[in-house]
């Protein structure tokens, strides 16, 4: 017999690796950021602007707080959902254009053309590394800094607000699709080919149509975010409810805040609601119908065939929709200046070139003047906002972690797993219920709210500081993540954790023994998608006049500078770009 | 067979609310597709910024029937827009600030300054800090304020930021970011810095003295609680600047008609929109002050 | 009608086939028998022209799918039907629209998508006429992935007939299935083999099926035929033989 040890476990592992790391990364950014998380000056009342505010959430106003408005006015009712309506409508066009581009983009940055035709590979390689550069730009330059791109020269018609939306919505959906279509198993397209079926039908009747339903399920999710980023383009001037809550809290109107808020939120859980419906009925037959069909025609097959009515009844409403947004309203191409568009963008373009250079002719003095930028603002800037990202995903990590188990239909149940726990009682069955639609809705209500409200709200309670848009970026994405996490833990597999909870384990001992070791790699996955997103808006957050890009963007482009504007602008997507990077190796890695 | 028919009853009971809120907008659409030109104006949203469309509908109607041109007003989200829509032709007139009006006419060659409300050429700031800081009311620069938490108003107000940090640089030497040795920052407009000192959020500011004199008149503010502990020496601020084109686009002269409409203005509701009683005229002159200001205050 | 002459296969270093010749005539139904790795699916596959022979040569109606172009080759491959092992349906269609794909190879891209969105119904009705031939005319309609196991089987094979081919080829169709509903599925595939007068190939691990419902049969070990003849004298022994299994 053999009388050696058996080998010891690695003390470092991946995920002991991950772990570390984390609180490593967390630690570093608290302590960056300093734990006052008010900074408040030892005034007499300095929470009185807290008070003030969220005492005003119990009365929501329903007329103007304005003394001063002139006689014959429309009502404040009509003009909020003026501005809600106005919203819904930039984000259905934007979408519209959107779709369409994407999918075209996402077909032609697909990673399955490239085991194709071996002579034309080259080319299809060209092809797909420029489509994913072009996508990777388009989606890391956010929506409100396009806007403020636009309207130097496009004019502040709704057309300005419904392009800037459009492009980086375009790059994420043609990201996202052609991740979606990459992931599809082969096996159904290569069949079609052996039939004798082409590439193109192999792709249309295969491939695509087994990524429909995820498709389609991004698609509605992509809606909901156009919409709030619509209400948010508001802070920019455009005629959305973003608008109206600036102005409400600017003159302290507070209960006219609440009121846009209440609409805001209410507006986006329904649009999130029919996203969650949808998807269900997506990705599970409808049932079949009772009866004996052996001996029934076609025609009465097809009156009894499986289906759910609200599919079309969504699409039908939805294609409506865009066709009204389109239509309906103000003209969408509303142009007033006597300077034609190409003369306002040629002399946009000309001050984006570097001051030195504009007025001495000579190229080489751009360098002295990037790297003058990168020393006194660039870097402070970007590593500001590098620092606001991490630190809110990682306190978003930490809560919502701990609490996505009690959301879990599955763990936050009287019988766990499916394993009955003694004697049936309705009262603990009804509890637990109502513990998770609780945590539920406390991450859909959280995700609702655009980061960049919270984090405007706050400001003005917690003081002008980096905590505000910190604590708002974690908002934000504790209710993204908490819902994901809760998700994956209802369709991981059960086996594990039902043996161990039928053996005696305790719901919490079934959910970590069980659940959590093996959907961990999952769990962490979600992590890392974020953190590219929460940088995109921690450098707009800085637009509330923190120091982080977004405050740099928005004085250089308040004094008309532009040039050094698009240098803060171009850091912002440099960034982008790195994660962009890093998600990619690490997707590849974790299969 | 059911569903669909609900779907079309829904769909035209969308299609019907949908036109009925946005028919004067409609209106409007249609009419300036008609190529005759528009006067359109605007103003910086220095203060009391909500349904600035509703409140400055009368000085529109006005102009109209004074010029007999259509005019329209478009309301800026903050002080940078309504220069750059001025720079870009989206707008031809404009209320200004000193600080923007002299951005718009740098922009704009041969654009003038029209006319002022008559207190606006002794327009002054006030330096205002809550109580519990001890300041008090004095005849020179408070450099004490230089430990305390500071905040302007919108990074290119007049009243608000610029004039105030001239003043400051005057007085210490330095910029503020050397002088203060807290973190200062801009609330956006008059009435928040107001607010955020009132309630003790920011120990000091600079905001316009009118803004103070009004919620103080209002009983919104109480003068003991949020003391006002220094005027500024008078300046040139607020005035309407004209764009050049207005006399290509509605005829030679056209500046000056517009100019001697709004001085007769008596129409209470249009004078109340820009919050004056009267206005008189001015010239780009009266702002060079203000330019010269302009290129010695720096925030690096 | 098809003719396999010295093929080999190679992938790298390791040989799946190994200079196999065969000559199969139309309307036969062989049952191809052999231990994992015998290079069965190899074979199988390699007709279907999804691997190409490293040497030799496959004939059939005097053509060979590694000399003739493009367009011909979509010919040949319309003309054999493979249901391989995992059976490749499309999971959120319904049964009409899978089969419907049987013939993608003899349609433009365009028909293809018209007949996903709307089948005409002189197509409908072949379609209907198969599915009672397989046992399930009730399923038309419902998506794919409501059906068991056994169901999804018929539906494959309802597609490989309606491709209207000369040959089918299964890739052990029954493997994973229990004797019961293996029966009745080797019954229903042969059966309609016969009525619609096609080849069939068929791989399996079950000498009695393979006696029971094929009339010849095919052996391969190590990538080599080592049996080519009829079931009826494939013995017990010749099968303990082949799956290298002690003598009982």
């Amino acid at each position: 017999m053999d009388k050696s040890l058996p080998p010891t476990a690695p003390l470092m592992s991946w995920r002991r690796g991950f772990l570390l790391g984390f609180i490593l990364v967390t630690a570093y950014c608290l302590w960056e950021l300093g734990i006052d998380f008010v900074q408040l000056p030892p005034s007499a009342s300095p929470y009185q602007s807290a008070i003030n505010f969220f005492s005003a959430a119990w009365q929501p106003a329903f007329v103007e707080q304005n003394p001063s408005l002139p006689d014959g006015s429309p009502s404040f009712i009509n003009r909020i959902f003026g501005n809600l309506l106005t919203t819904l409508r930039y984000a259905f066009i934007a979408m519209s254009m959107a779709v369409p581009a994407g999918l075209v983009l996402g077909f032609f940055a697909s990673r399955i053309w490239l085991d194709a035709t071996k002579h034309l590979k080259p080319l299809l390689w060209a092809n797909y590394l420029a489509v994913r550069f072009i996508t990777t730009v388009m989606r890391s330059i956010h929506e409100l800094i396009w806007v403020l791109l636009f309207l130097s020269f496009l004019g502040d018609s709704p057309l300005t607000a419904c392009i800037a939306l459009a492009i980086p919505f375009t790059g994420t959906l043609a990201k996202v699709f052609s991740e979606i279509i990459d992931e599809q198993d082969p096996a159904s397209s290569e069949h079609i080919h052996l039939a004798g079926g082409s590439s193109v039908q192999a792709f249309l009747a295969a491939r695509f149509v087994i990524a429909l339903p995820d498709l389609l399920t991004y698609t509605m999710y992509r809606l909901e975010c156009a919409i709030r980023s619509s209400a948010v383009l508001g802070f920019m001037g455009l005629e959305t409810i973003g608008l109206a809550i600036k102005q409400s809290y600017e003159n302290n109107y507070y209960n006219e805040v609440w009121t846009e808020l209440y609409l805001l939120t209410i507006t986006v859980i329904c649009f999130d609601v029919l996203g969650t419906l949808v998807r269900k009925r997506l990705h599970r037959p409808a049932p079949s119908p009772r009866g004996n069909t052996a001996t029934a025609s076609i025609a009465e097959l097809k009156q009894a065939r499986p289906r759910w009515k609200l599919l079309p009844i969504t699409w039908w409403l939805l294609i409506l929709g865009a066709v009204i947004a389109w239509t309906v309203g103000d003209d969408l191409n509303q142009y007033h200046s006597h300077l034609s568009r190409w003369e306002r963008f040629c002399s946009f373009a000309k001050q984006l070139i570097p001051e030195p250079v504009r007025h001495s002719g000579n190229w080489n003095e751009a360098l002295p003047w990037l790297s003058e930028l990168w020393k006194t603002d660039g870097a402070q800037g970007l590593h500001m906002t590098i620092i606001i990202a991490t630190a809110a995903l990682c306190i978003a990590s930490t809560f919502g972690y701990l609490l996505a188990p009690w959301a879990s239909r599955n763990i936050a149940n009287a019988s766990p797993f499916g394993i009955h726990q003694g004697p049936a009682s309705a009262l603990k069955a009804f509890s637990w219920r109502v513990l998770g639609f609780c945590l539920r809705s406390l991450f859909t209500v959280a995700r609702s709210m655009p980061e960049y409200i919270i984090a405007f709200l706050l400001i003005g309670i917690l003081g002008a500081h980096t905590w505000p848009l910190v604590i708002a970026l974690a908002i934000h994405n504790f209710g993204i993540l908490g819902r994901l996490w809760a998700e994956v833990n209802e369709n991981h597999d059960q086996a594990v954790s039902r043996h161990l909870a039928a053996r005696g384990a305790t719901r919490t001992q079934a959910y970590l023994f069980g659940l959590l070791p093996t959907s961990f790699n999952r769990h962490i996955l979600f992590i890392f998608y974020r953190w590219e997103t929460c940088v995109r808006e921690s450098t707009i957050l800085g637009m509330l006049s923190i120091s982080s890009l977004g405050y740099l963007i928005s004085r250089e482009s308040s004094f008309l500078r532009y040039d050094s504007m698009m240098y803060f602008i171009g850091l912002g997507v440099l960034v982008v770009f790195a994660s962009d990077l890093i998600s990619v190796t690490l997707r590849r890695q974790s299969r | 067979m059911k569903s669909k028919l609900l779907l079309s009853i829904t769909g035209a009971a969308a299609i019907a609310s949908f036109s009925a809120c946005n028919k004067p907008a409609e209106d409007a659409a249609a009419s300036t597709s008609e190529n005759t030109p528009v006067l359109r104006f605007s103003a910086i949203p220095d203060e009391d910024t909500t349904a600035q469309a509703q409140r400055f509908q009368p000085l529109a109607d006005y102009l109209s029937k004074a010029l007999e041109v259509q005019v329209e007003f478009v309301a800026s989200p903050n002080y940078g827009a309504s220069v750059q829509k001025f720079s870009g032709g989206d707008i031809q007139l404009a209320w200004f600030g000193g600080v923007t009006g002299v951005q718009a006419r740098q922009a704009v060659d041969g654009a003038q300054a029209i006319v002022a409300g008559s207190a606006d050429l002794n327009f002054k700031s006030y330096f205002i800090a809550h109580n519990s800081t001890g300041l008090q009311k004095s005849d020179t620069f408070p450099s004490d304020i230089s430990k305390l938490k500071f905040t302007y108003g919108s990074q290119n107000s007049t009243s608000g930021c610029i004039m105030p940090t001239h003043f400051l640089m005057e007085a210490s030497g330095q910029s503020p970011q050397a002088f203060f040795t807290q973190e200062f920052g801009f609330s956006g407009s008059h009435d928040k810095t107001l607010e955020l000192v009132a309630n003790g959020t920011f120990q000091a500011g600079a905001l316009n003295f009118k803004t103070y004199e009004k919620a103080v008149a209002a009983g919104k503010v109480d003068p003991a609680s949020c003391v006002v502990i220094w005027e500024t020496p008078t300046y040139a601020d607020y005035n309407m600047t004209a764009h050049p084109v207005l006399n290509e686009q509605f005829g030679e002269g056209f500046i000056k008609k517009l100019q001697q409409a709004l001085i007769n203005c008596d129409d209470q509701a249009a004078l109340n929109a820009l919050k004056r009683a009267q206005l008189v005229p001015v010239e780009n002159a009266t702002f060079d002050g203000i330019a010269s200001v302009m290129e010695k205050v720096s925030f690096k | 009608m098809l003719e396999l002459d010295s093929i080999s296969l190679h992938f790298g270093q390791h040989p799946a086939l190994t200079g196999v010749g065969l000559s199969i005539a139309a309307g036969e139904q062989i049952a191809l028998i052999g231990p994992s790795g015998s290079g069965k699916s190899s074979l199988l596959k390699l007709i279907a022209t999804e691997y190409q022979a490293s040497s030799g040569s496959l004939s059939m109606g005097g053509l060979n799918p590694d000399t003739i172009d493009a367009k011909a080759l979509k010919k040949w491959r319309q003309s054999i039907s493979y249901i391989p092992q995992h059976l490749a349906l499309i999971p959120n269609l319904n049964v009409a629209q899978n089969i419907l794909l049987g013939q993608v190879g003899q349609q433009s891209t365009l028909a293809t998508l018209g007949n996903l969105v709307r089948p005409n119904q002189v197509q409908l009705e072949r379609v209907h006429t198969l599915l009672h031939e397989v046992g399930i005319p009730e399923k038309l309609y419902h998506r794919a992935d409501t059906l068991s196991g056994g169901q999804l089987q018929r539906v494959a094979i309802a597609r490989a007939l309606y491709q209207k081919s000369s040959i089918i080829l299964a890739d052990e169709p029954v493997s994973a299935v229990d004797p019961s509903r293996a029966h009745a599925l080797l019954e229903c595939l042969t059966q309609v083999a016969t009525e619609h007068q096609v080849t069939l190939i068929c791989s399996l691990h079950n000498l009695d099926y393979a006696k029971r419902f094929f009339s010849n049969m095919i052996g391969m070990r190590e990538g080599r035929v080592s049996y080519q003849g009829s079931s009826e004298h494939f013995s017990i022994r010749d099968f303990e033989d082949l799956y290298s299994l002690q003598h009982g």
